[in-house]
């Protein structure tokens, strides 16, 4: 395996050399637009590649842990079953990390509803917690550029 | 749209004018319709700046609207005597001649209030105001003068339930799709629990922002781009403002006094508009456009192409999700009411 140059730092690259040689070259501003959308989106996949297998693990390791205290306080039963249904395999490659990541998410909504229809605050504030940490890993990865008009 | 396939359409559309094409030149960076204005030069030596607006390629392209629906809007919005907009000319409903559905309509040869806005010439208190106003007008429009033509919604609560339904859509192609989606069946669930008091329907713009009001000197201003035009809440056009990025912003610096002015022109009441229930608008009046980011990104995992629009997109996509969380969270939830 090729670990020099890394999977980003090859984006990177690849990013230097269109805003460098290609940006220029380009005769129209639609084109030129178009364009920086790919660079933007390209320097996104860069920081992504990075990361995405830890955050997706972090993530759903987080979400399952508060999906089990919200059954265990509720007793609801379609979330006990998810709970217990969610599974972290060996498996790095990332369809199996990714069918991790949704069990896990959809084991947190639903968690999230039931201590909302519980009134359970203090766990719908861990919830909402969690929302918004990710949200914000997200927007750590895909900062919006705005390009156009 | 170039050059020769305008000069085919006007060909056809005014065989007796004798029109020659002398320029067609696309503005760029739209994120929807695809634009070119053109200058066409008459037999009897007159000229005339046209705008065209048209379907970009399926496959290159994420947002979607409907051009036979705009048509009839915007043919039903010129015995509108409140709303001024750009004469709609001429349609290739078809794409026939253009390549693409595509209205051309006349150009109006002034700036827009987002270019004065950001010419640091305008007193922005004077701004809001007309900003206000115009948009007020928009929402006065008798509707009877659109109902033959236009759909209307056979009342405020089927109206809304649509707006929210359209999260469930959302939700089950996300699951269709064999993902999930937490921060959006929490927002659906906030915002199920929290409907807003009712207002009389109206027309709505469906692209409120300063760069779609051009400002004619010494004229009405004139209200373009109605691909989302139809008529609903007039609160979605106030909701939908909120997330425009361009500065100078008219509502964020004070929110209490924006509502104010509009409710003073409109004569709708506090309860009705306030900071808090157009910020919950915002979640009724950019969920259309959500979705169809959303659709573009699934379509792009599907292996389908939708040009760079597609994966950049993704971006905004999490932008939206914040910004709808964000409100979100502050909307309270009973148990007992909301159950």
């Amino acid at each position: 395996m090729i670990t020099r140059p890394s999977t980003p730092q090859i984006l990177n690259s690849i990013v230097e050399e269109l805003r460098r040689e290609v940006l220029p070259l380009l005769p129209t501003t639609t084109s030129q637009i178009r364009l920086q959308m790919i660079m933007t989106v390209l320097g996104q996949c860069a920081g992504r590649s990075e990361q995405e297998i830890a955050l997706m693990r972090e993530e759903a390791a987080a979400s399952t842990d508060f999906a089990r205290r919200v059954a265990d306080a509720t007793g609801n039963d379609e979330l006990r079953s998810a709970v217990d249904a969610l599974q972290v395999g060996d498996e790095l490659r990332l369809p199996a990390i990714t069918a991790e990541y949704v069990a896990a998410s959809e084991a947190l909504a639903l968690a999230l509803e039931t201590a909302l229809d519980a009134g359970l605050d203090d766990l719908v504030a861990d919830g909402e917690r969690l929302l918004s940490q990710r949200i914000a890993t997200e927007q750590s990865l895909t900062a919006l550029v705005t390009a156009g008009r | 749209m170039d050059k020769d396939r305008l000069q085919s359409f006007i060909d056809a559309v005014e065989p007796d004018r004798g029109g020659t094409v002398l320029s067609a030149e696309p503005i760029p960076g739209g994120y929807s319709r695809d634009t070119v204005i053109a200058e066409v030069a008459w037999a009897d030596g007159t000229t005339e700046r046209l705008v065209l607006r048209g379907d970009p390629a399926e496959d290159e392209s994420v947002f979607r609207s409907d051009r036979d629906n705009e048509w009839v809007l915007l043919n039903a919005l010129l015995d509108v005597p409140n709303v001024r907009i750009a004469r709609p000319r001429y349609y290739d409903a078809t794409g026939e001649h253009l390549g693409t559905k595509c209205i051309v309509s006349e150009a109006i040869p002034t700036v827009s209030m987002q270019a004065y806005l950001e010419s640091g010439a305008a007193d922005l208190d004077q701004a809001r105001a007309d900003f206000i106003a115009i948009i007020a007008n928009v929402h006065s429009t008798d509707l009877d003068l659109l109902s033959s033509t236009v759909d209307v919604p056979a009342s405020w609560d089927e109206h809304i339930d649509t707006l929210m339904a359209i999260y469930d859509r959302i939700l089950d192609k996300v699951a269709a799709a064999g993902d999930s989606d937490p921060v959006l069946r929490y927002v659906r669930k906030k915002m199920r629990a929290n409907r807003p008091p009712a207002v009389p329907l109206t027309l709505v713009h469906g692209d409120y922002q300063p760069g779609n009001f051009l400002l004619p000197e010494g004229e009405d201003p004139v209200v373009i781009d109605w691909e989302f035009g139809h008529v609903g809440d007039p609160r979605q056009d106030l909701g939908y403002y909120l997330q425009i990025p361009m500065p100078p912003h008219l509502y964020h610096p004070d929110p209490e006094a924006f509502c104010a002015i509009y409710r003073e022109v409109t004569g709708l009441s506090e309860e009705q508009v306030n900071p808090r229930v157009i910020r919950f608008f915002m979640l009724l009046g950019m969920v259309h456009l959500m979705e169809q980011m959303m659709d573009g990104g699934e379509a792009v995992a599907q292996g389908e192409h939708r040009g760079v629009m597609g994966p950049f997109l993704v971006a905004a996509v999490t932008h939206f999700r914040n910004l709808f969380l964000g409100i979100a969270l502050e909307l309270p939830y009973t148990p007992e009411v909301s159950r």
